[in-house]
């Protein structure tokens, strides 16, 4: 019989009792906060602006999670140590555990030299990108950045829903998004299909190169750019050329057009940004083993044959990935929006975020940052709604998710 | 004895060593600015060490974020508590911040400083201005500038005309500019601007109209939008629009759209900054082959004179733990007629002028090939005079038309009011101003008459506006 290490036990009789001490102290300062015992709210923190119910329920889960990793650590530790315990008395580990099996802390151990070089990372992107997320709290605040913010509840997000520029706004970056992402992919697989079926190379690297540079250059040289060409007057290109052909009488003023601006909104982005798409198609298509091609010349096909029964299905899948990947991510829209806009269209034309924006900087010194953290919550919730969907998707269409 | 005589000089380096460090306690003021003070790489640091020499006992900390990332960085330093002593603030927020409590009442300090009771103060209806519930929290060294008509010279003699005086001849002019060069005549950046005081490049036109809020005599507030001056100055820009007068690009030009087109001649009327800006107009004409002379006009008759913008300020918040003391070291010195002042407007000496060969502004560290001009006071704009006797350079330092311009100015022009802080403004009024710009726009490229125009205020607008008009007035 071999005897069990006495350092073990110990730790896991501390795990256990640790854990029944934190949770069930958590949940008593829990609900004595929660009933609104002032005695220990002003223990916890005397300018707390928080409500009761809210700090009740935060400390009893926090702290019932604290108690949790306390007691699964020790656990894991005790673990580690009967194990190499056993592996010193010549006999196997007693939880006869592989190595893929066994509990994180012992894999870690193993593995420490990789975890030591993680843990840079680890502190990097927990300082900037989840520390800050402790901001999502004001969305429940009324806040004027000077002075206490003052708990409002929901009362931010009921605003939010009765405001019609809100709703605009929404519907604007749902719209420009699925549009712009259809026409961009549409046009990047056209163009790349294209590409693959130029005989010479030189002219095909110098295509590539034109298309690509567009993308290179920022948002607000583009916006000049455009402005430009679009102008109304004897400057406008778009305009001059309209009207020597005899199509129009007098210029347009394209960008201070509702109906326009969205037409050359989706224009200037397929300019900017289709070259840029068609990097990972064309990767796509220089992976087509050229047996396939060469069965089907055999088998009579000819060029648009090819393209259509060879090349188009193997870009199938690649532009599903695109399309999912790029759908998580349609909530992001701003600079784009921004640089082009102007007062004739600006409300018509604004996305949340630069309907943030707008709300934030037009409104004098004291914006009610509040409730444009409460706007950039609601459109981070359906970021993450829509990047579930898309996950899902990626699980049906590809077999493994994007998360 | 020589072990006796290393001790008693090794205990009197030590005593004073002590008394050094007890004396050495200076009193530090810490100061966030903005751009408006240059940067490390313009003197910065040589400025702080002068200011120090000439203040004894006081410790100089700047804090100075990129000027456009300023007010950013300001509100998250006011929301951490880490307040400086002092700040410069812009109008909106110093109406904000007073009405919060986040400002030291200076108005006593004031009164009985030595600025004020100098006799070389000129600036009182620029403080009279800046008093919110007749308290002063801030402290403007310059006035705010503004903006002034120039008229390409070149342009009003190949046309046979002269300087108008009146809103007719100045339509005249204005028509004769399109006949003649087939161009429109007046170009800006926007039809309306997007902070006060709103109508100053296209003033002219909106002559008594202002569609911001404003406190009538009876001390009542009023949307300024919502009056008929708003109305008939909507319907002049729009008829100039259709008449070719203003250039429908206004609408999407930037300042760096409209200058570019004064400086490629493509019009003549040009309403800008007063000051030095009249030189860089000129330079940049002259360097691009046209004729520089320009004249800045006289505000037109009947017409009001030009707006004033409410200053930046110097303000002293109230976590400072000893704002008097601040007040007569800092503040109250920037315009104290002497070395201090000098320090302020021309910068320190050998880094941003020198006196060898006569006085002479050096060369801009960062810019090769340009002098400096100032260093924070605009020595045009400043609000007191340096003291008899003391040598100001002013004359060497200022060209002639930046001078010209700026007389005509500060001889003709009124402060921008001030708009005190109220929660419902700050809630609406980002909405309310995209409302009243998009009206404005589209009125003046014509795409709706100023009636639909007004019909759709009313619509979508006029109960932010009156939600904010009732919280102004509540203040009374």
């Amino acid at each position: 019989m071999i005897k069990s290490n006495s350092t073990s036990l110990k730790l896991l009789k501390l795990a256990k009792y640790l854990l029944w001490i934190g949770i069930i102290l958590s949940l008593v300062i829990g609900i004595l906060v929660f009933t609104g015992s002032q005695a220990v709210k002003s223990m916890l923190s005397e300018e707390s602006q928080m409500a009761n119910w809210v700090t009740g329920i935060v400390i009893a889960v926090v702290g019932s999670l604290a108690a949790w990793l306390i007691s699964f650590l020790l656990k894991s530790f005790a673990q580690l140590v009967q194990d190499t315990s056993d592996i010193r008395n010549g006999v196997p580990p007693r939880s006869g555990k592989t190595v893929a099996e066994k509990p994180l802390l012992q894999r870690m151990s193993k593995y420490w030299g990789f975890y030591l070089m993680f843990i840079p990372v680890l502190i990097f992107v927990a300082i900037f990108h989840y520390a800050p997320m402790f901001g999502i709290q004001y969305a429940f605040y009324s806040w004027k950045v000077i002075g206490d913010p003052v708990w409002v509840g929901f009362a931010n997000f009921d605003k939010l829903f009765k405001q019609s520029q809100f709703s605009v706004s929404f519907w604007n970056t749902i719209e420009f998004s699925v549009i712009k992402l259809v026409l961009n992919t549409g046009l990047a697989v056209i163009i790349s299909l294209l590409l693959n079926e130029m005989v010479s190379l030189k002219f095909k690297k110098l295509s590539q190169t034109i298309i690509y540079l567009p993308h290179f250059m920022s948002w607000v040289v583009t916006a000049s750019v455009f402005s430009l060409l679009l102008a109304p007057s004897e400057n406008g290109l778009v305009n001059q050329l309209l009207i020597r052909m005899g199509v129009l009488d007098k210029g347009i003023y394209y960008l201070a057009d509702k109906g326009h601006w969205r037409t050359w909104y989706y224009i200037i982005n397929l300019w900017r940004e289709t070259g840029w798409q068609t990097i990972i198609f064309m990767a796509t298509l220089t992976g087509i083993d050229p047996g396939i091609y060469e069965a089907a010349s055999i088998d009579g096909a000819g060029r648009w044959k090819k393209m259509f029964y060879v090349t188009f299905p193997a870009l199938g899948n690649t532009i599903i990935t695109v399309l999912i990947l790029n759908l998580a991510k349609i909530m992001n829209l701003f600079e784009s929006v921004f640089v082009l806009q102007n007062d004739s269209i600006r409300r018509a034309t604004n996305v949340l975020q630069t309907y943030v924006y707008y709300q934030t900087f037009n409104a004098g010194a004291s914006a009610d940052y509040g409730y444009t953290t409460a706007v950039g919550l609601f459109r981070s919730m359906v970021g993450l709604a829509l990047m579930l969907i898309c996950n899902w998707a990626s699980k049906k269409v590809r077999g493994r998710g994007i998360v | 004895m020589k072990r006796f005589v290393a001790l008693m000089l090794a205990l009197a380096l030590c005593m004073s060593l002590v008394s050094i460090s007890a004396f050495a306690d200076d009193i530090k003021i810490t100061i966030l600015v903005d751009g408006t003070i240059p940067d490390q790489n313009n003197g910065r640091d040589a400025f702080e060490a002068r200011w120090e020499e000439l203040h004894p006992g006081y410790d100089l900390e700047i804090i100075q974020p990129d000027h456009s990332a300023y007010y950013d960085v300001m509100q998250q330093r006011m929301a951490s508590g880490d307040w400086p002593d002092v700040l410069i603030l812009s109008s909106t927020y110093y109406a904000d911040y007073a009405a919060n409590g986040v400002l030291w009442d200076m108005t006593e300090a004031w009164e009985n400083g030595q600025t004020k009771n100098s006799g070389r103060f000129t600036g009182d209806n620029v403080f009279e201005g800046l008093k919110i519930d007749g308290k002063l929290y801030g402290f403007a060294p310059t006035r705010g500038n503004g903006c002034v008509t120039y008229i390409k010279k070149a342009w009003l003699d190949e046309c046979g005309l002269e300087v108008p005086t009146t809103y007719d001849q100045y339509i005249a002019m204005c028509e004769a500019f399109v006949a003649k060069y087939g161009t429109y005549a007046v170009s800006a950046a926007g039809f309306v601007g997007n902070e006060a005081p709103f109508v100053n490049y296209l003033p002219e036109f909106y002559q008594d109209a202002y569609p911001y809020f404003v406190q009538q005599e009876d001390g009542t507030w009023v949307d300024g939008f919502t009056l008929d001056s708003m109305k008939a100055a909507l319907q002049r820009i729009q008829d100039a629009v259709a008449a070719g007068i203003i250039d429908k690009e206004t609408l999407t030009n930037k300042t760096s759209d409209a200058r570019n087109k004064f400086y490629d001649d493509r019009f003549g009327v040009f309403t800008y900054w007063a000051g030095t800006w009249a030189t860089n107009l000129k330079t940049n004409l002259e360097a691009n082959g046209h004729d520089g002379e320009l004249v800045a006009l006289k505000p037109l008759e009947g017409l009001p004179l030009y707006y004033d913008r409410v200053p930046p300020v110097w303000c002293i918040t109230s976590k400072c733990k000893n704002p008097q003391a601040v007040f007569d070291a800092f503040i109250d010195t920037m315009l104290d007629g002497g070395d201090t002042q000098m320090l302020f407007t021309y910068g320190p000496e050998g880094v941003y002028w020198s006196t060898e060969g006569g006085f002479h502004m050096l060369e801009n560290l960062e810019k090769a090939g340009t002098n400096y001009t100032k260093f924070h006071i605009d020595p045009m704009l400043a609000l007191a005079s340096f003291a008899e006797g003391y040598y100001d350079p002013r004359e060497e330092s200022v060209k002639p038309e930046a001078k010209a311009a700026s007389e005509l100015f500060n001889n003709n022009s009124r402060l921008a009011a001030i708009v005190p802080a109220t929660d419902v403004l700050s809630e609406l009024n980002g909405e309310l101003t995209a409302i009243k710009s998009e009206i404005i726009a589209d009125i003046a490229l014509g795409n709706i008459t100023v009636e639909e125009g007004y019909a759709r205020f009313a619509e979508e607008g006029l109960e932010l506006s009156n939600e904010i008009v009732d919280s102004l007035n509540a203040l009374n």
